[in-house]
């Protein structure tokens, strides 16, 4: 059984060796926990004054971010950074855009304890939890330790694990659904791996699997250090993660600093700070069509009602 | 009759001990051997676990080699989560127990060796990708430069020179760096204005850059001993589990000669009881037919036995005496003194 699926996996390899690979439909997760991982997720009890959830900066409804340049935390507060998708986060090699969190898991600390997010404190947000019998006795029949911050992380971690969306028409097209994309889209397939587009957008996520400088070619002026802030290595300056470009059509504005508002202007920027190169509008506009080829279904779970 | 009869509670007392003692030796032996497996079954996981880990450290190291090719970075992940997942398979496991602290140090090193390559190999990956670019796009650029550059032939063997020394990189071919460089500076003065020509300069530049900051990665990496460390700790494992299985092998032969020996000794008891027995039985039976009344107590002096021509002669069953004293028998016919010395037999 263990040979025959390392034996698929191969000839799935081989089938899809073509750099860009479709998301698999679901991925193994624990519903229960996935349940009480989902109710967290919309829950703004996580934040100091119970006014912010991870739902109010990552809108499943609206490609699982918020839209906005910078994401406003609890009392207003502007953050930094422009917030990533939280859809086919999974599939990122690490979390935020300096990937200071190896996993999802480790993660979710991060916006519950930032001041700007939602500024709350884990033993804080431990005996909110406890004292709220739903939670408890949810966490005590999933956890033997019942409500712990680990717990807390590992449901959302759960939970966003079927946050992906397959299905993409490019995905179709890559399984061989001649007709799932555009001729135009498909040709910016082709200028996308010609351009060299493919070799930091690479993988089952387009993305998400390697650093890299924002601002190649030219100085993109970041206030942002990037990788730098965890490393403190004078290499590691302006790195970013490169980001995974599934559902791009949806999660405009741009950059980790939000600084471009459509994806047309995203892509001319890249072209110029990332690859060094020029190219001509109609390209730019076929590469645009093949981005929104990238757009997948909205895993049932992302839906409000419980 | 009461020496056989003590020699013979002598002899099968020194037989239950003795079969106690084979129990002891069987039961101590099967322990033993469910030690020696545990210890195989520990050795075996280590040596797989290793041996996977050395296997992914060659693949990591093919990447390396990779330079200037198109990587699909899933797969540097992929096989990154799987060591992690040999390593945290050895974490769980109590190693200083079971191999003792000199190994959990060199695991601890295994560790740090392997984060220092990750680190490499995601600066390399970073590099990698940038250099794959410009070397896509200088192939690219050139092609549409030829055409541009018909006209003017200095320009064009300018160009033409550049991007040899440029092949020579990527072939690994000592080149020329000051040559390259001085060219470089010659492309940019007379072709400023050209912007073909400044994005050919500009990726050459940082191509040359890159690949040498690569370079350093390279040589880096070469110095990270984490497959010298992964057989270096698999060689201790093997030596540590060859001497154990020597030490365990004879340990148990022992064990298995020792319980052999008692063995013969129990046999050889055995055969004893089983004389001494046959030896009762011809008393028994001449006891049992004897023309004498016999009466056997123990030391509590309650009738144990007594023989037909007991029963016969006193009028006594059998069954009424059992457990009596023998004075019940007391008739007055004999002298004191009879009693007396039948009391200090019996006793």
């Amino acid at each position: 059984m263990w040979q025959r699926s390392v034996w698929l996996l191969g000839i799935c390899t081989l089938l899809y060796a073509g750099a860009v690979r479709p998301l698999p439909a679901s991925l193994d997760v624990d519903m229960k926990k996935a349940a009480l991982g989902k109710a967290l997720f919309f829950d703004p009890i996580l934040s100091r004054d119970n006014t912010i959830s991870c739902a109010t900066c990552h809108d499943l409804q609206n490609g699982g971010d918020d839209g906005l340049r910078f994401s406003y935390g609890i009392k207003g507060a502007e953050g930094v950074i422009n917030a990533p998708t939280v859809y086919n986060a999974v599939f990122n090699f690490r979390q935020f855009w300096d990937g200071r969190a190896k996993d999802l898991k480790e993660q979710v600390y991060g916006p519950i304890e930032n001041p700007v997010e939602m500024g709350e404190s884990l033993p804080h947000v431990v005996k909110k939890l406890k004292a709220n019998s739903r939670y408890r006795s949810l966490f005590d029949r999933l956890y033997s330790d019942g409500v712990t911050a680990e717990n807390l992380a590992d449901a959302i971690a759960e939970y966003e694990k079927t946050l992906i969306t397959p299905d993409a028409p490019f995905d179709r097209y890559l399984k061989g659904d001649q007709n799932a994309i555009s001729k135009q889209a498909k040709e910016g397939y082709r200028l996308f791996r010609e351009k060299g587009c493919i070799i930091c957008h690479n993988g089952q996520n387009v993305g998400g699997n390697l650093y890299n400088k924002f601002g190649i070619y030219k100085d993109a002026n970041s206030t942002n250090l990037g990788r730098y802030n965890v490393t403190k290595r004078e290499e590691d300056k302006y790195l970013f993660r490169v980001p995974s470009l599934r559902n791009v059509a949806l999660t405009a504005p741009y950059m980790h600093d939000g600084r471009i508002k459509t994806l047309h202007e995203a892509v001319v920027l890249m072209t110029q700070y990332q690859l060094g190169r020029f190219m001509a509008p109609e390209e730019i506009d076929a590469i645009v069509a093949f981005l929104k080829s990238l757009t997948g279904r909205v895993p049932p779970t992302a839906e409000r009602s419980p | 009759l009461k020496r056989y009869g003590d020699k013979w509670q002598e002899r099968t007392d020194r037989f239950s001990l003795l079969l106690s003692f084979f129990f002891v030796v069987l039961l101590v032996l099967f322990f033993y051997l469910s030690k020696i497996d545990r210890d195989i079954t520990n050795y075996n996981v280590y040596r797989h676990e290793l041996d996977q880990m050395r296997i992914l450290n060659d693949k990591f190291d093919t990447f390396f080699y990779r330079t200037y090719r198109f990587i699909d970075y899933d797969e540097t992940e992929r096989l990154e989560k799987q060591f992690e997942a040999h390593l945290d398979a050895l974490n769980v496991r109590n190693v200083a127990d079971e191999f003792g602290e000199d190994v959990l140090k060199q695991l601890h090193s295994i560790e740090r060796e392997y984060a220092r390559k990750k680190a490499a190999l995601e600066d390399f990956k970073t590099l990698n990708a940038r250099v794959t670019n410009s070397i896509h796009y200088l192939y690219d650029l050139r092609k549409t430069l030829e055409k541009k550059l018909l006209v003017s032939t200095d320009i064009k063997i300018l160009v033409d020179n550049i991007f040899f020394s440029i092949s020579q990189i990527l072939m690994d071919i000592p080149f020329d760096e000051a040559r390259l460089k001085k060219e470089l500076d010659t492309l940019q003065k007379c072709c400023a204005e050209e912007t073909l020509l400044t994005y050919f300069l500009q990726h050459s530049r940082q191509l040359l850059k890159d690949t040498d900051r690569i370079q350093k990665i390279k040589t880096d990496v070469s110095h990270i001993p984490l497959a010298v460390s992964l057989e270096h700790l698999l060689s201790v494992l093997y030596k540590d589990y060859m001497k154990h299985r020597k030490e365990q092998k004879l340990i148990a032969v022992l064990l298995i000669v020792f319980a052999f020996v008692i063995l013969a000794l129990l046999i050889y008891s055995y055969r004893r009881i089983r004389r001494n027995t046959r030896e009762l039985e011809a008393f028994r039976f001449a006891i049992e037919k004897s023309d004498n009344a016999i009466v056997i107590t123990n030391p509590e002096r309650e009738i144990v036995y007594v023989n037909e021509a007991f029963e016969e002669k006193s009028g006594y069953s059998k069954e009424e005496v059992m457990g009596k004293n023998p004075n019940i028998m007391k008739s007055g016919l004999m002298s004191d003194a009879f009693y007396a010395e039948m009391n200090a037999t019996l006793a």
